[in-house]
């Protein structure tokens, strides 16, 4: 597993994707917090973690792409299935590579939370709170678009569809209230990443809400499991 | 060594392996042979783990591939069709990443460096993969295979696309291995069973077509003997003279090779050596037989038989 993931890691660090990557994400979270925190001049960071949870939506698949198409396009998955290490060892480690990428890239916008307690006064525990969401959340997030990553063959491919099934679990709430239907409103509530996120912009630190990302991530890394070895098969 | 029992794999309702079982012992150089498409690729991707037969079993050492897949997988050193190289990687990081893959127990830099030396990668060690010529992707290809020294080897066409110096160089390095490991080799290239295998395993159309040395395999498809002999002197009675010896039932002048002499076609029963005769005859008329070759089934022919006799069945 360790080996995946360092050979992972390093080619998001020697190819343009896992610059990209971080470009994207730090020029968005930093036009956020110039808007809502600097322009604003405010120290409530709501919005900004709001508006950089949707930014998941369509920063996270560009992280998970090419996690697959690639090696099956340079038939590099034979080495890969054919070495003395489980699928699921697999998986782990490219999923893990991609996650620290995630983090990696979480890491510069402290400096915005580090910023605003020095210029005035920061919710420390509604950041804190924020910032462990957001690592739960990039996690279920990742898995999903790895499983999506995992079913096809091509890189835009799997980006397309893994932004729409992220698209899916964020915009499941507004669907739903509008819909007006008390019980699927009742069971997309249960099921919604956006709404259980939005308690931690709240204050509210929901340890439920914790496992059930972490179920996302756990249940769908196991899926693209499946499907790898399931390909074998087929 | 490798136990590989009714193999079948299915697509959709198509079969790509149909029914395939053969043993390999330690220490055997065994050459797949098959034209584009027979199947040789997918068996040997169902040996190694890489894709999981529709039904059969394969088992290296006795460790079943599906059941016990780590450790059967530990004794399969694979180079499929395309080597399975990351382009953004050198020689050394790829090298280095197969051996941590692959959990080798081996001193790391004595053993990577010595399957350089025997592979002759030495030279291109810190250049990346993407930049190397093809001959020298497809020997980082086999390097890798070699790392952790498995006991079974799987080449799927290794000497494909090399030049000949190369393709030289390849089949010798098998030969080589092939004292040492137990090797499955494929190709459609019939001089290099002939050249590099103990045993040749004929595939078409998924199934297995013919299996045993080359001798027992031109034995088991040939019918007469056939010699090609140079002799020179008149034609007309030569052939006649030919014609009258025992055993042999059929005479074909073939072309005029050099002045005054021809090339003959000459055909015997089967297990008649007729040779000896044959040069006595011509001595006592005085016509020098000036060369003379045996057209022994080559592979070429044979391998041409065999599955055109399956299409025939079918």
């Amino acid at each position: 597993m360790l080996s995946v993931f360092k050979r992972e890691l390093r080619s998001y660090l020697q190819s343009p994707v896992g610059y990209v990557y971080l470009f994207i994400f730090l020029l968005t979270t930093g036009y956020f917090f110039w808007s809502f925190n600097i322009m604003g001049n405010s120290t409530d960071t709501a919005s900004y973690f709001s508006y950089t949870r949707y930014i998941l939506i369509v920063i996270i698949p560009l992280l998970a792409m090419k996690l697959f198409p690639e090696e099956r396009k340079n038939k590099t998955d034979q080495i890969l299935i054919t070495a003395p290490i489980s699928i699921s060892q697999m998986v782990l480690g490219k999923f893990f590579a991609a996650y620290t990428m995630f983090v990696i890239g979480l890491v510069p916008t402290l400096i915005n939370m580090i910023f605003l307690s020095t210029v005035g006064y920061l919710e420390v525990g509604i950041a804190a709170g924020n910032y462990i969401a957001l690592l739960f959340v990039g996690a279920a997030f990742l898995a999903i678009a790895m499983l999506m990553s995992a079913l096809t063959e091509s890189m835009i491919t799997a980006f397309v569809l893994g932004a729409f099934s992220l698209a899916l679990f964020a915009v499941a709430d507004t669907v739903s209230n509008a819909l007006n239907i008390t019980v699927l409103s009742r069971v997309v509530s249960v099921i919604s990443v956006t709404g259980r996120y939005a308690q931690f912009n709240q204050g509210l630190f929901d340890i439920s809400s914790l496992v059930y990302f972490l179920s996302l991530a756990v249940i769908f890394i196991f899926l693209t499991v499946r499907v790898i070895d399931r390909r074998r098969w087929s | 060594m490798i136990e590989v029992k009714n193999i079948v794999k299915k697509y959709g309702d198509k079969y790509a392996v149909n029914d395939i079982s053969f043993t390999v012992d330690t220490g055997q150089i065994v050459g797949f042979l098959g034209p584009n498409g027979a199947g040789k690729s997918t068996t040997m991707n169902i040996i190694t783990g890489y894709l999981s037969a529709t039904s059969g079993t394969v088992s290296i050492d006795g460790m079943d591939i599906l059941e016990s897949p780590t450790r059967a997988k530990r004794l399969i050193g694979f180079l499929p069709e395309l080597p399975p190289l990351y382009m953004d990687m050198t020689v050394k990081e790829y090298l280095d990443f197969v051996y941590d893959l692959k959990k080798c127990r081996f001193p790391r830099r004595p053993h990577i460096d010595e399957i350089c030396e025997l592979i002759k990668i030495t030279d291109v060690y810190k250049r990346m993969i993407k930049n190397l010529s093809k001959g020298y992707k497809q020997r980082v290809g086999f390097a890798q295979a070699l790392i952790g020294n498995p006991p079974v080897l799987i080449l799927d066409e290794p000497t494909v696309g090399l030049d000949p110096r190369q393709i030289i160089e390849i089949r010798s390095l098998v030969k080589k291995l092939g004292k040492t490991h137990t090797v499955i080799l494929s190709t459609h290239i019939l001089q290099e069973v002939q050249s590099v295998c103990d045993r040749i395993i004929v595939i078409n159309k998924g199934q297995l077509v013919a299996d045993g040395n080359a001798e027992t395999l031109s034995y088991k498809v040939a019918g007469n003997r056939k010699l090609i002999a140079r002799i020179s002197g008149p034609k007309a009675e030569i052939v006649k003279l030919l014609r009258s010896l025992d055993s042999v039932i059929y005479v074909e002048a073939l072309t005029q090779k050099e002045q005054g002499a021809y090339e003959y076609l000459v055909e015997s029963l089967p297990n008649v050596d007729i040779r000896k005769m044959m040069f006595g005859a011509l001595a006592a008329k005085g016509y020098p037989l000036i060369g003379l070759r045996s057209m022994d089934m080559s592979l070429e022919d044979m391998f041409v038989q065999l599955v055109t006799n399956d299409e025939g069945v079918e």
